[in-house]
């Protein structure tokens, strides 16, 4: 099949739109795609050598220069060798990053650095490329994993650190330092706040326990309704199947506060 | 009652021009701790404030002869609770935690900071070294050292602690190093000397404006003020609607506690237990006030005072104030 | 009105104020020496803006002003350090604002009088039954008893249009009362506070209702060491307390009621 390449031509077919004076005005993405024109070559090229590792990815046959099972040398290649296979010289390279292994371990360690809340909504700073990775803090950036991590990287690059593990545990154990004094400094607050007549609404712990408790109040209520249904089958198998929805409708009148009980003592 | 048995706090009585504070007494203006404080920003956060605090606490118990003849400590305790006489209990109360936090400060051997730190130390690495030059064992205290580190794990944890417990105050306030101490009629059957006054663990904990470690417990203060609130809605109440009966909710069950000994105790008895027959005995304190430290370490100098204050502290005077430790014993 | 003016997404930073050179240079006669004024505000501000940034980054409160700072994280104690700093910042602000040394020429050459609105004095008057000149000296004797550390002292309207005294402790806020921080359980406090404190707990435990303060701040004053300690040393609150009520910028604060 013809490569379509229709969609590519599109800078220079409005371009020659605006020579003629098809169009008047060059539409809005003309400059954007003027300085950023899309690829036009579509052959696939084999890459013989791993960009990322620069390993050579044709393997020579090389025979072993020892006897087989059969108490032979092998000497030519035979049928399954001759099968060229392109294959790997066509496969984009794996990207593989230090920080990306670091952030598995730090994260791995301190699964719940990852229930603290972060924003996710771009910044013009987002690469990071401002901050000064000689202190792990950095303003306008809060301390996280990520601080970690940099840090690490920093502390390897400038020599600070022989190792990339001991520039890790240097990096980590001013986080934790940090995160101690965060914390002591958020119970201290409120304690010094209440000292002074404060009066705050329900804790984070209260919170979540009203939280839970809506959950679980109605959890109860569907399952006293399921455990009535399947003592009910269990006591008449054959019946309950046509009579179940006699058994709920009934239940949910008569027997309930039995149910009830027995639940709540299950719970218990 | 605590002071007697300790005999740390001895006895000052109060005349009516100066209110005689032990360490301070013996300070001189002209000599500010070394590595501490410079001469004016001794002066400000030490002696302008003493004389303030006498000043005041001299003018509200003007024309008192009873309060006049009493020591400190005893004005905390009998002003400290009673809403009518605060003022005085604040200011005994100010004036013998100054004159306490500094009595443990001997200085350190650094020289003050000749620029006040700026606002890049808000972003500094923090310090992560695991000894420190001024340990309890390093000046042979190596009680104070056990009693530590069986508290509070290991130094390191200990002064992590402690620092940023006053690091984090953000207005007045003190944070004390304390010994607590059970009542001995609870310890256990065994301990048959009643007398004694022994400690079981080493805590940290802040005081804020004029609050005193003498003065924590409140909830009788308060469940009489909750009493006292409950009277004067019911009063209201029945002001209101004449026909509801007199409440009888008055009855309070606020039970004395029948023994410490049944199986199991009642809310209130293990309230009482774990509050008002607990004790603490002060060891140490850190004043956290912009006054001690704003002149001359500047805003953002607070880290840098308490680094300084930790190598400042005179863990001798520290353990003499240490009560003997209490050794648990299992049959 | 108050504006921390926000460069990059995430920072705070120190409002500029008129004739910032000027001041600090000079301080603010006769109320703060250079000194002064440069550890109170541009010292102190810088602290509280890079302290707010430092805790609100990347989380959601970070773009916020430090007035929605306060108001969104009152009711939270687990974000009471967060609420110290916003809240500080912006009473600071306040602070400078109404002590700032008047304009006292109007761009076209006309000059302005550094004077109290009549409606001030009259509502002064109504709400507490005194003259300016006698309630400001009630309010310098009152200062040290009432306020032990640190806090503000703030005059501030009510829904009413009734003045009130309030003496904040610490970081306090004028704009929800049961933030306020009006009193002191260091100490002890009497069954008046007590049953005012427990009322604001019932009010606040209701969910049925939700809590509306209108009160807004009209006059606010520094009351912190960094304020005072400088210029006048640990005694001499009361000296500052005067020589603030006296030299405030009438004009900032005329604009502040509501009229």
């Amino acid at each position: 099949m013809k490569i379509q390449a229709n969609a590519v031509n599109v800078l220079e077919r409005t371009s020659n739109y605006l020579n003629s004076g098809v169009i008047k005005t060059p539409p809005a993405w003309f400059n954007v795609v003027a300085k950023n024109p899309p690829r036009k070559k579509f052959t696939r090229e084999p890459k013989f050598n791993n960009p990322v590792t620069g390993e050579s990815r044709i393997k020579s046959l090389r025979f072993k220069d020892k006897v087989n099972n059969k108490g032979l040398y092998k000497t030519r290649a035979n049928s399954q060798d001759k099968v060229v296979t392109t294959n790997s010289l066509y496969k984009p390279s794996k990207l593989v990053y230090l920080e990306d292994q670091l952030r598995q371990l730090f994260y791995e360690q301190h699964p719940w650095e990852r229930s603290r809340p972060k924003i996710l909504i771009e910044n013009s700073n987002l690469s990071g490329q401002n901050y000064d990775w000689s202190k792990i803090q950095q303003l306008g950036k809060q301390l996280d994993g990520e601080s970690v991590i940099q840090r690490s990287l920093y502390l390897l690059q400038n020599k600070e650190s022989d190792s990339l593990m001991s520039a890790y545990d240097q990096a980590r154990f001013e986080f934790y330092r940090i995160r101690m004094e965060q914390e002591i400094k958020e119970q201290v607050s409120v304690e010094e706040a209440e000292m002074f007549g404060s009066v705050m609404g329900p804790s984070a712990i209260d919170f979540g326990i009203e939280k839970e408790q809506k959950v679980i109040s109605q959890w109860k209520k569907k399952v006293i309704k399921e455990t009535e249904v399947l003592s009910a089958r269990r006591a008449n198998p054959s019946e309950s199947w046509s009579a179940e929805e006699v058994a709920t409708k009934e239940s949910g009148t008569t027997e309930e506060g039995d149910g009830k009980d027995e639940i709540e003592e299950l719970l218990l | 009652m605590l002071r007697n048995k300790v005999g740390l706090l001895r006895h000052r009585s109060i005349s009516i021009r100066s209110i005689s504070t032990r360490s301070l007494d013996k300070c001189s203006r002209e000599k500010p701790i070394p590595g501490l404080f410079s001469v004016q920003g001794w002066q400000n956060g030490c002696f302008d404030r003493a004389d303030y605090y006498s000043a005041q606490l001299t003018s509200t118990i003007k024309g008192n002869e009873v309060l006049q003849n009493k020591s400190l400590e005893e004005l905390i305790y009998e002003c400290g609770m009673s809403s009518s006489k605060r003022n005085i209990g604040n200011y005994a109360s100010l004036l013998y935690n100054l004159d306490f936090a500094v009595s443990s400060l001997k200085g350190c051997q650094m020289d003050l900071p000749e620029n006040k730190p700026t606002r890049d130390v808000l972003l500094e690495n923090p310090d992560l070294s695991l000894n420190f030059n001024n340990e309890p064992n390093v000046t042979g205290n190596t009680q104070l050292q056990d009693a530590i580190e069986t508290s509070f794990g290991s130094m390191v944890q200990f002064r992590t602690l402690l620092l940023n417990s006053n690091l984090s105050i953000s207005g007045d306030g003190f944070t004390w190093l304390v010994a607590r101490i059970y009542k001995p009629k609870i310890q256990s059957m065994s301990t048959q000397v009643t007398g004694e006054i022994k400690f079981d663990e080493l805590f940290v904990f802040n005081t804020y404006n004029a609050g005193s470690p003498f003065t924590m417990n409140k909830s009788n203060i308060m469940n009489n003020l909750e009493k006292e609130y409950k009277r004067l809605e019911n009063e209201r109440n029945s002001k209101e609607d004449e026909t509801v009966t007199p409440s009888k909710s008055n009855t309070n069950n606020n039970n004395t506690p029948s023994s410490y000994y049944n199986e199991i105790l009642s809310y209130d008895e293990v309230k009482n237990i774990a509050i008002n027959d607990t004790t603490y005995v002060p060891l140490f304190a850190i004043d956290a006030s912009p006054k001690m430290w704003l002149h001359d370490y500047g805003v953002f100098g607070k880290k840098e005072y308490l680094n300084r204050i930790w190598n400042s502290i005179d863990w001798n005077v520290v353990e003499n104030r240490l009560p003997q430790k209490y050794e648990f014993k299992y049959n | 009105m108050l504006r921390s003016i926000i460069r990059k997404r995430s920072i705070h930073t120190v409002p500029k104020l008129p004739n910032v050179d000027v001041l600090a240079k000079k301080g603010i006669p006769p109320v703060l020496s250079n000194k002064g004024f440069n550890t109170v505000w541009t010292e102190y501000q810088t602290y509280l803006c890079d302290k707010l940034t430092m805790a609100t980054a990347g989380t959601s409160l970070e773009s916020y002003y430090p007035f929605h700072i306060v108001l969104n994280t009152a009711k939270k104690s687990f974000q009471s350090h967060i609420f110290n700093l916003a809240s500080a910042t912006h009473n600071n602000h306040l602070f400078i604002e109404n002590i700032l040394p008047m304009e006292t020429h109007t761009k076209t050459g006309g000059v302005i009088e550094n004077k109290l609105s009549e409606l001030f004095l009259d509502r002064i008057e109504r709400s507490f039954g005194k003259k300016w000149e006698e309630l400001k000296e009630d309010i310098i004797n009152d200062v040290d008893n009432k306020l032990l550390g640190q806090g503000w002292f703030c005059l501030v309207e009510n829904a009413q249009k009734q003045l009130q005294i309030l003496y904040l402790q610490n970081n306090g806020t004028p704009y929800y009362f049961p933030r306020n921080q009006l009193f002191d359980m260091n100490s002890i406090i009497n069954i008046d506070e007590f049953s005012y404190l427990k009322q604001i707990k019932e009010l606040v435990n209701n969910k049925d209702e939700k809590i509306k303060d209108w009160t807004l701040p009209i006059i606010m004053v520094n009351l912190w060491d960094y304020a005072y300690l400088e210029d006048y040393g640990v005694a001499k609150r009361k000296e500052y307390m005067r020589n603030v009520l006296n030299n405030l910028n009438w004009n900032v604060i005329n604009k502040r009621l509501y009229n």
